[in-house]
């Protein structure tokens, strides 16, 4: 029978074996009640042993035997019976297990999450065929309520992290990123002083009372012909919807600061676009930023790091880089959008980080809006977009996404990651952030 | 009242889409009739005798103007222009096509609302004190916790698949408008000598076949350990509950069957195992959601208005109105006031669209935006100016919903019946617009006093018919509808269920059936004594010896 791990089909090695049939050399599971029979002579046995629990058979019956099983597998007689739910909870929080822990029998899709909230790590499926829609169920909330044995952190804790973001650690994302270790360039700009940090907040404020009626291009004016004049720049990445932002920005004024992150780790599709846009919009100020060679040679000698340390390579490949390349102004402008999902789906339109003003004005469009955009101002599509890239970022981590995936299911593909950070180190130096 | 910050909106857009999903799986024929089953429970959406029934959750009866608009717009553009306010504090829509839900619920999201868990084996709809926040007998706003606990029990990872379903209700008053201990979790909030908030738990309570009065697990648990507490009943329940027999599922025949001595002890061993863990509630937490349900900004006002004193003179009607359809509120110069969903001869709970927007104009202009829900399927205004109560009684009078019977024998509780319900075995509605009628007469009703009259049209109880101080059973006996009529039943802090008296009644005998009943009590009743009250005095005879003399 297929198995589903984290989200993606996975070679099962263990076989399930009946408590009269002869047992397999391989990996095996067998019943409870077989281990309470053969005990002794299971332990023998040269290869490693799973444990099936029947749905009125709790953990609680073999806990002091769990050292022996390298698999804990919970049967769902008919996905009404909620006991296993309690089990694998049980078995992670009270008994600590590390083990696997797999589910099987009468499983609907729409409890896989919920599942794997509470420890189970894998799911004997029906049909392979099917695999999608698994996947699709793991990602169908970003939120949630309740403490789970998952690394996903309740709203009550999200909330309390909010509320002291101005303290400087942040313990989830040091950990999410690993790049702590690694000291940051000589030439690293200064963290903002705390009095920068509350003008930021004090101008995220006001702008909300002041501009929160207006439409993206009108925001977008405001902010760079009345706020912050001659004081603003445009990140973009050139990437699927970027067209859209700087279009607008195009008809405000062409001399706009744009800053593009060459990371050297391109395709050459978007390097193209790039040149393709700028030409056709009459961009006449598009800056490329590239990482440090030095510190590139330093930290990534052979080019390989994203294989092995993601978030460190986008650290010296995007983070530092924009970090200096942002020092000058005061505020950025972003084309990050809510529907683009997962932490993005909270996006304030104004927001403070790292002492900046960071505009989002397309935060509220949906894909429907950017694509009545793109035709009714005529604007090329990235020529990635019709093979299924619907965000891109560099070559090694972007990936395509199958319909049915939110867009930026591509990126950093099977690595607890969705973001490259630029959009999240300073984020925490800020006291408020609003939606407009 | 609380608003939804960034989580909680993601989390019900997050639920739209994912249903969106699910119905588009099943009308493309992916997912058969008993797959979609579970998916369309866990929101709501029922299949009834002749359509789809939606019942949308009202988080403890709380609703604002917008929400209301929203109720009365869903009504009018996707059903037939009414809708069903429910002893849950919920509404039902009784006609949505399946393909309009998620439409249905992208708006009810745009309001802050949603479906989820209003159905299914889960945690359903947390419900409360409708004088919540304003009642004079209560210690605090009991929506605080009801706010905590609906955040915690939603798609919660390992309750989301229990025995049976499960509803929880949290009172702070002394007069538990609740019927905290009907439920299957009751909270009462307390404080002791020390000023500390804590809660009075009791679980195993509820109506359907098996009636119960919850007992008390725990006397004074903090308030910091409210989820843990609740999350180790619902653990013991889940691993131990029974699955194997639909009727004796619910938590209190397993209260019942282990005893409410062992029980407790299974709790309180779980509940030391888990206090000290992540559901222990942080100090600033609760303080965020307590700061939603800070006191609105009041006006200084004179604790007795002249304007009503004079109104109250001047106007029987609204005298009389006043007189049971308002109540006393902590703030001076204020009121609470209770529209009357049970017209003489119409269907208990039911509101047209029309009725709706007025109602949210009304609560705009005289009740700071804001209306609530009772369990006894009426609507309270909770923040009315004395001042202004005689123009707000004259626009429900306008509206149909003036009718005085709050809590007199008219202001009947009925389920909808085997006119909608699918699994009901009688009619309950005609039954109350009969009675309604028969008793129609608001000097008799007043006459007679407090007395709660209960209708379910089968043995599932949703009409409270157990807790009824009469309460009317719809059965079926051989394709003919028979009603049995109990005595004694009642809801408030001294709950008790109605005993049957005798052999049901055929449908053309149920109304005089009543009315002997309320004669019996008419006659044995000393002073101004209730119904409730006589009954217990004088006990089933009198009653019994009447209603059966003449066959």
């Amino acid at each position: 029978m297929p198995l589903i791990r984290d989200g993606n089909l996975a070679l099962d090695q263990w076989v399930h074996r009946g408590d009269d049939e002869p047992l397999a050399d391989g990996p095996t599971i067998v019943s409870l009640d077989r281990w309470k029979r053969d005990r002794a002579a299971l332990l023998t046995r040269n290869a490693p042993l799973g444990l099936r629990l029947k749905s009125d058979q709790a953990p609680a019956q073999v806990a002091a035997d769990l050292g022996h099983f390298s698999v804990v597998a919970l049967e769902f007689p008919t996905f009404k019976d909620g006991r296993p739910f309690s089990y694998a909870k049980l078995l992670r929080d009270r008994y600590g297990y590390k083990g696997e822990v797999r589910a099987f029998g009468h499983i609907l899709r729409d409890q896989y999450l919920f599942l794997d909230r509470l420890g189970v790590n894998s799911i004997e499926v029906k049909d392979e065929k099917q695999l999608r829609e698994w996947k699709t169920a793991l990602g169908e909330f970003s939120v949630f309520y309740q403490p789970g044995v998952d690394a996903r952190r309740p709203a009550m804790a999200l909330r309390r992290q909010v509320a002291s973001a101005l303290k400087p650690s942040r313990p989830d994302f040091d950990d999410l990123t690993r790049v702590a270790d690694v000291p940051p360039p000589a030439d690293a700009p200064p963290a903002p002083s705390p009095a920068r940090i509350a003008v930021a907040d004090a101008k995220v404020r006001a702008f909300s009372h002041k501009y929160g009626h207006l439409s993206a291009p009108k925001l977008i004016a405001a902010m760079i012909d009345v706020e912050f004049k001659g004081n603003i720049a445009l990140v973009s990445s050139f990437g699927t919807e970027a067209a859209v932002l700087l279009h607008m920005v195009s008809e405000i004024d062409r001399n706009l600061p744009v800053l593009f992150l060459d990371t050297q780790k391109l395709f050459g599709e978007t390097l193209r676009y790039r040149d393709q846009l700028v030409g056709q919009l009459g961009l006449s100020n598009v800056q490329t930023i590239r990482p440090d060679a030095e510190r590139v040679k330093e930290l990534d000698p052979n080019g390989m790091l994203f294989s092995r340390r993601a978030n460190l390579c986008c650290q010296i490949r995007k983070v530092e880089p924009l970090e200096r390349a942002l020092h000058p102004y005061d505020a950025w402008i972003t084309g990050r959008k809510r529907y683009q999902g997962r932490r993005r789906a909270v996006l304030p339109v104004i927001e403070a980080a790292g002492g900046r003003v960071k505009i989002n004005p397309l935060a509220g469009w949906s894909k429907d809006l950017l694509d009545e955009y793109f035709l009714e101002h005529g604007l090329p599509h990235h020529p990635l977009e019709a093979e299924g890239f619907l965000s891109i970022g560099c070559m090694p981590c972007t990936d395509r996404v199958a319909p049915g995936e939110d867009m930026r299911a591509g990126r950093w593909r099977g690595q607890d990651k969705d973001e490259c950070g630029i959009h999240e180190t300073p984020a925490a130096q800020s006291l408020t952030s609003s939606g407009l | 009242m609380y608003r939804y910050d960034e989580f909680d909106q993601v989390v019900v857009k997050e639920r739209v889409e994912q249903f969106r999903g699910q119905v588009e799986r099943r009308l493309k024929g992916e997912l058969t009739t008993d797959e979609f089953r579970p998916l369309r429970l866990m929101n709501g959406l029922y299949a009834q005798l002749h359509a789809y029934m939606l019942r949308v959750a009202i988080p403890y009866g709380t609703l604002s103007t917008r929400q209301m608009h929203m109720l009365a717009h869903i009504a009018r553009k996707y059903d037939r222009d009414y809708g069903h306010f429910t002893t849950r504090q919920n509404i039902q829509y009784n006609w949505p096509r399946l393909v309009d839900v998620p439409d249905i619920l992208a708006d009810l999201a745009s309001v802050e609302m949603h479906a989820i868990q209003t159905s299914g084996n889960c945690i359903r709809n947390v419900t409360s004190d409708q004088y919540a926040g304003v009642a004079a007998d209560e210690i605090v706003d009991s929506r605080i916790y009801s706010e905590i606990l609906r955040q915690w029990s939603t798609f919660h990872p390992e309750f989301s698949f229990l025995p049976r379903k499960f509803k929880i209700a949290v009172t702070a008053a002394a007069d538990d408008r609740a019927a905290v201990r009907f439920h299957d979790i009751g909270v009462i909030v307390h404080k002791n000598e020390a000023g500390e908030i804590g809660f009075e738990i009791m679980a195993g309570g509820g109506m359907g076949r098996t009636p119960a009065v919850a007992p008390t697990l725990n006397k004074f648990v903090p308030e910091r350990d409210l989820l843990a507490y609740c999350e180790a009943i619902l653990r013991v329940y889940n691993l131990l509950g029974r699955r194997d027999n639909l009727f004796k599922a619910r938590i209190k025949i397993l209260v019942m069957s282990t005893g409410v001595e062992a029980f407790t002890k299974m709790v309180e061993e779980e509940f030391a195992l888990i206090k000290d863990s992540a559901l222990k509630l942080p100090e600033e937490e609760i303080a965020r959601i307590r700061a939603y349900f800070a006191p609105p900004g009041y006006e200084d006002l004179a604790p007795q208005s002249k304007a009503l004193d004079a109104h109250l003179l001047k106007d029987k009607a609204f005298a009389d109105w006043h007189s049971v359809n308002a109540a006393a509120h902590k703030q001076p110069g204020y009121v609470i006031a209770t529209a009357s969903l049970k017209p003489t001869g119409g269907v208990p709970g039911d509101c047209s669209s029309d009725q709706m927007d007025a109602i949210a104009d009304l609560a705009k202009k005289y009740s700071l935006g804001e209306v609530r829900v009772t369990h006894e399927q009426n609507l309270v205004f909770p923040y009315v100016r004395q001042d202004d109560l005689y123009a707000l009684w004259q626009q429900f009078v306008r509206l149909g919903i003036a009718t005085p019977n709050l809590d007199l024998i008219s202001d009947i509780i009925s389920c909808p019946g085997l006119d909608y319900c699918g699994l009901a075995t009688a009619r309950s509605i005609p039954v109350a617009q009969q009675l309604s009628e028969r008793f129609a007469d608001l000097k008799r009703q007043k006459d007679i006093g407090e007395l709660r009259l209960n209708i379910s049209g089968c043995i599932n109880a949703c009409g409270h018919h157990h807790a009824g101080n009469i309460g009317i059973l719809g059965v079926d006996k051989a394709n003919q509808e028979f009603y049995q009529v109990t005595l004694g039943g009642h809801d408030g802090a001294d709950a008790s269920i109605g005993e049957i008296v005798g052999p049901s009644f055929p449908s053309d005998k149920i109304i005089d059936a009543v009315e002997t009943v309320v004669d019996v009590y008419m006659a044995q009743r000393q002073g101004k004594e209730r119904f409730i009250d006589t009954y217990r005095r004088v006990g089933m005879k009198p009653f019994k010896e009447k209603l059966y003399a003449a066959h």
